[in-house]
């Protein structure tokens, strides 16, 4: 019996012989319980050891694997060969990042902007031990869980048009951690974390397209989390113009 | 120094996707509406008595004004939908460790729409 296969359409490049990307299609065998990632390890193995990609865990918890199938940003190990039927399928680096080869995007932007927002809890000051832990309530975390699932795979900043159009965004991920650790009960960063976030390049440049949402593998809601925040800042801004609405200082 | 390569946006990146199409046709909307208001502070600007009302009117029954509004009122029905459908996104209303059900923001915005919308046709006294 002749073994099923389905086409691979890779995006190759190699920044020290190309000027531009290619696609070389590679065929490979067809299996009911193979991921995209499979697929990408068997050329590897088996065709060309030459191509480089991203992948760690095998299990959508790394994030290390996201690339465009078939136009789509996606975890390759969890994008299954049967559900793009007969093929071929297009693999491609997540959009609007540099290449640096092949299928490996610079993520030197991200990181820079993910460090910025400052992703942990930030206190004017610091608990001595003695004094206890921090206790939150099932409620208080309730509020910002989703937004703590974040695996910093970068799907939702290739399905985000104003990032491609405006690399200067903090985008969708970045916020969403920001959002996260502004509503965490343990939590006194918002207002050093406010001038970036409320800036140009934060919420405000966000049009709410909402495909970040659509894609994240971990249902993270990056667009819900950027609206709020242009919730609370607008609520600030009335804050700040009608006193009674101000908050009561006891210093 | 290895160069990294950089990925190019369409100009139609828009039509790349049905999520995409579906955003810049409710941007676009906003468009059309801000063409029916401008219409609309026409009208109130001349129509000053009612018999230039009267005259006002007569002059939008006319096959292309009534595309027109037809036009105008799809893209208005699109945007009220979208945007509401939107609204549960940005507003979160905690109940202890759960939330509002996103359907009843949704639903609050037409109740808010409909009551609105009773109160200007009784304020120019139409079911008088």
């Amino acid at each position: 019996m002749v073994e099923k296969t389905i086409i691979l359409e890779v995006f190759r490049y190699h920044p020290d012989q190309d000027e531009e990307p290619k696609f070389q299609s590679f065929e490979v065998p067809f299996k009911t319980d193979w991921v995209v990632l499979d697929a990408l390890n068997h050329i590897k193995d088996q065709i060309d050891g030459t191509l480089s990609y991203r992948w760690s865990c095998r299990m959508g918890v790394c994030g290390s694997c996201g690339m465009m199938v078939n136009g789509e940003p996606k975890l390759s190990c969890a994008a299954f060969l049967k559900d793009y039927g007969d093929g071929p399928i297009q693999v491609k680096p997540l959009s609007h990042f540099p290449v640096e080869r092949d299928l490996i995007v610079v993520l030197d932007d991200f990181m820079e902007k993910l460090v910025q927002i400052k992703p942990y809890i930030v206190r004017k000051e610091e608990k001595s031990l003695e004094d206890g832990e921090y206790r939150q309530s099932p409620a208080e975390l309730a509020r910002f869980k989703p937004f703590s699932m974040c695996i910093n795979c970068m799907l939702c900043y290739s399905a985000c048009p104003v990032y491609g159009l405006e690399p200067d965004f903090i985008g969708p991920a970045a916020l969403a951690l920001a959002q996260r650790y502004n509503l965490d009960s343990r939590d006194e960063g918002r207002e050093e974390r406010q001038q970036l976030v409320a800036s140009s390049e934060g919420i405000w440049e966000c049009t709410f397209v909402g495909e970040c949402s659509a894609v994240c593998p971990k249902h993270v809601e990056p667009a819900s989390a950027i609206q709020q925040a242009k919730v609370a800042s607008t609520m600030d801004w009335f804050k700040e113009r009608i006193p009674f609405l101000a908050p009561k200082h006891n210093d | 120094m290895p160069k990294p390569y950089k990925q190019k946006m369409s100009k139609t990146w828009w039509l790349d996707h049905p999520a995409y199409r579906l955003f810049m046709l409710r941007e676009l909307s906003g468009v059309f509406i801000a063409v029916y208001f401008l219409v609309l502070v026409t009208i109130m600007s001349k129509a000053d008595t009612p018999e230039a009302l009267a005259e006002c009117l007569a002059s939008l029954r006319t096959v292309p004004w009534y595309l027109f509004h037809g036009v105008i009122l799809v893209f208005s029905l699109l945007h009220t939908v979208t945007w509401f459908d939107l609204a549960p996104k940005a507003i979160v209303i905690p109940l202890g460790e759960d939330r509002l059900p996103g359907i009843f923001i949704t639903g609050a915005h037409y109740v808010g729409m409909v009551a609105i919308s009773l109160t200007v046709v009784w304020f120019f006294g139409v079911f008088s």
